[in-house]
């Protein structure tokens, strides 16, 4: 299987633990992490952890719908190649996605009793 | 708002759940809340088992029949430990638990404290959810929230690591139920069009096949799968963890899938043109070499998980849903079709089943007691309305192969982890979750001594559970394989059994031994006649093989009928 290089960007809630438990889904599955960065979001409550991996593009699939199982994970984007020039992290480079996900929490959050 | 101890808060929340029955064992971390169960034993059932893995897998018996969280109380290190088994079990079978596991105090945690173990860790990969309650005031949340994901969306094991001081604290009481997390979707809406492209699919299909799995009972989807297949004529087969979903004699029912399945079931489906998958996983057991599973067919695949779409087996139309609802939608829309040639060719291969498989398995003339004659004498003497637990092993493809079932949540076994020791304390917890059906335990003399220790809770508790021993003085399974597959060298599967009419003496079971084929049928009515723990030692053939069999490496039109006889299609 061809191995290529991928950005997998995880939004969660902040919850002790949660690195390893992501980090076990990779490893599992023979997918290399290459580097690993957590930071809290520009969103309230929220974390987001960028993992650049190798592997083939079907396990790290595997790997994104398992990681959007556990249950702090909000949402997980995967993109090809190391998209993130400058890294660490560019603010532009997630804003758009920090919108989507502030949109699905607000969505949500109104729907708590 | 009152105020209460942790450990007071852990009985009350559990009371506000349901929950009748627990499993456990007590020890030091674990103390405060025995403490607390003293005062509450009118509400709280205790069933004090011989060893954790016990507990857990009775839990996960109680969980199945019940559908509805197990709960399991162990402590910490140890007995934290013990539960890993049967926690790895339930995740890989989708069966509710909550575990609650106690922890040495805060100011402990990290420093190798004695009976410290990082059940967290050690957990995460195992359960749908784990978390440490550090705090007296998080006890009802953590509670709450555990029961609901446990049992909601894909069920699964959940573990309450329970430190010492939010056992002991006092914080403020007030109990809400959970019935949402804004991080989690455990049912998605239905998508109108993906049902349609379904029903469109199915209704141009001329020879279609279900496989359905664990998930139509766990959804309580049995009447709607029936009416599916009914309306649009489909045949269907069970996987393991589905059998019972549909009554044996059930007209479009074909039985089971997989290695040990049906010739029919795994014939047809690399013949079908369109396979509709429900509530299963396409474990490999059942589809074998995956390069050459039902290439040929258009595949449907719906399932409550959306991380099992296209794991394995890449489909053409994948349905995210409960199947409940979704083969409800779907059953509007099918369309009757006659599929007369396609009907006759699964009767005609279960002919050649029969002939070559079924009948000297289950009606020998001569030579040693065969397993499957005494599943099928359980099954018939006991009107096909018991609850069948298997172990693992010959046993329980033996079970799998030859029980008939009436009722639904009937089969209760170790799938995809496949434990050895599961059916023992998984037939207590049956029993106990239902006392007034008939729980029959088929198991092996290997499994049955993995965790034969859990006689002495069928003696305390007097669970009148059936235990009905296929003894074959070896790990048959392993032997069958080591015979078949590696050059006949038997390497370490023969066993010397104990004595077993002074140990169940000694546990106060009423024990039989049925040493020849004319004592049988007398012996199992007497088993069924009592209403106390019996065990029914019968000595069965040494040698037997648990067939059709598709081997490893091979894809499922690749079948073994006998050792030396493998299936030729006819053209
Ligand atoms: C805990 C565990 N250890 C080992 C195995 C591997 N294994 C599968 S079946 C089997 C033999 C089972 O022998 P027995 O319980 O006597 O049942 P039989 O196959 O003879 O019916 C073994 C060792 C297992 N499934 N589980």
């Amino acid at each position: 299987m061809n191995q290529d290089r991928y950005t997998v960007l995880i939004y969660t809630e902040d919850q002790i633990g949660l690195l390893v438990q992501i980090s076990n889904i990779f490893t599992r599955r023979s997918l290399s992490i290459w580097s690993m960065y957590a930071v809290p979001s520009n969103i309230e409550n929220v974390h987001t952890i960028t993992i650049i991996a190798d592997g083939p593009e079907e396990k790290m699939i595997q790997a994104k719908m398992q990681l959007e199982k556990r249950m702090e994970v909000i949402r997980v984007y995967i993109d090809k190649g190391n998209t993130i020039e400058g890294w660490p992290m560019s603010p532009s480079a997630t804003s758009q996605r920090d919108n989507e996900i502030e949109q699905f929490l607000n969505d949500r959050n109104k729907q708590i009793k | 708002m009152e105020i209460f101890q942790g450990s007071e808060i852990l009985m009350k929340s559990l009371l506000e759940e349901g929950v009748d029955v627990m499993f456990g064992y007590p020890g030091g971390q674990i103390m405060a809340v025995y403490d607390t169960l003293y005062y509450y034993t009118d509400k709280l059932r205790h069933i004090l088992v011989r060893h954790e893995q016990g507990a857990v897998h009775a839990a996960q018996g109680y969980a199945r029949i019940r559908r509805r969280p197990g709960v399991v109380i162990v402590t910490s290190g140890p007995g934290a430990t013990n539960v890993i088994t049967g926690i790895a079990d339930a995740m890989a079978d989708s069966t509710p638990l909550v575990v609650l596991a106690g922890q040495v105090g805060l100011s402990e945690l990290g420093c190798d404290a004695f009976q410290e173990a990082d059940v967290i860790g050690l957990t995460s990969p195992i359960t749908k959810w784990n978390y440490q309650v550090r705090h007296a005031s998080e006890v009802a949340w953590a509670v709450s929230r555990a029961f609901y994901i446990a049992n909601s969306g894909r069920p699964g094991p959940v573990v309450l690591d329970l430190t010492r001081d939010a056992m002991i604290e006092f914080a403020d009481y007030e109990y809400k139920k959970c019935d949402f997390i804004r991080t989690y979707i455990p049912k998605h809406d239905l998508s109108e069009k993906s049902i349609q492209d379904a029903a469109d699919m199915i209704n141009a299909s001329e020879k279609p096949f279900v496989v359905f799995g664990h998930g139509v009972q766990i959804s309580n989807a049995e009447k709607e799968l029936k009416d599916f297949l009914s309306k649009g004529n489909i045949p269907a087969g069970s996987t393991l963890l589905g059998l019972s979903s549909l009554p044996t004699d059930f007209n479009l029912y074909q039985g089971m899938i997989g290695m040990h399945g049906n010739l029919a079931c795994n014939v047809q489906t690399n013949e079908c043109d369109l396979l509709i998958a429900v509530g299963m996983r396409f474990d490999d057991r059942v589809t074998r070499t995956l390069s050459s599973y039902a290439k040929q067919a258009k595949i449907i695949h719906i399932d409550i998980d959306p991380a099992e779409i296209n794991k394995l087996v890449k489909v053409d139309l994948g349905i995210v849903g409960d199947a409940k609802e979704v083969l409800a939608a779907l059953a509007k829309k099918m369309v009757f079709k006659e599929r007369k040639d396609w009907l006759k060719a699964f009767d005609d291969l279960y002919e050649i089943e029969m002939n070559k498989v079924i009948k000297p398995a289950i009606n020998p003339e001569s030579g040693d007691i065969r397993m499957g004659e005494v599943v099928d004498v359980v099954s018939q003497r006991s009107g096909g309305n018991a609850v069948i637990v298997t172990d693992v092993g010959q046993n329980q493809m033996m079970a799998a192969r030859y029980s008939q079932f009436k009722n639904s949540d009937s089969f209760i076994s170790s799938g995809g982890l496949g434990t050895m020791g599961f059916g023992l304390p998984a037939a207590m917890g049956a029993k106990i979750a239902v006392p007034d059906r008939e729980v029959c335990l088929f198991v092996g003399d290997g499994g049955l001594q993995m965790t034969i220790e859990e006689f002495g809770t069928i003696m305390q508790e007097k669970v009148a559970v059936k235990i009905v021993l296929l003894n074959n003085n070896c790990l048959g399974n392993v032997r069958q394989w080591q015979q078949l597959f590696f050059g006949g060298r038997l390497s370490f599967v023969d066993m010397i059994n104990p004595d077993y009419q002074k140990l169940a003496e000694a546990y106060d079971i009423k024990y039989a031994e049925v040493t020849s084929r004319d004592q049988l049928t007398a012996a199992v009515d007497k088993m069924l006649q009592s209403d106390e723990p019996y065990l029914l030692n019968i000595h069965v053939m040494e040698l037997d093989n648990v067939m059709p069999m598709v081997p490893m490496g091979h894809g499922i039109e690749s079948i073994m009928l006998s050792e030396d006889e493998w299936y030729k299609k006819e053209n």
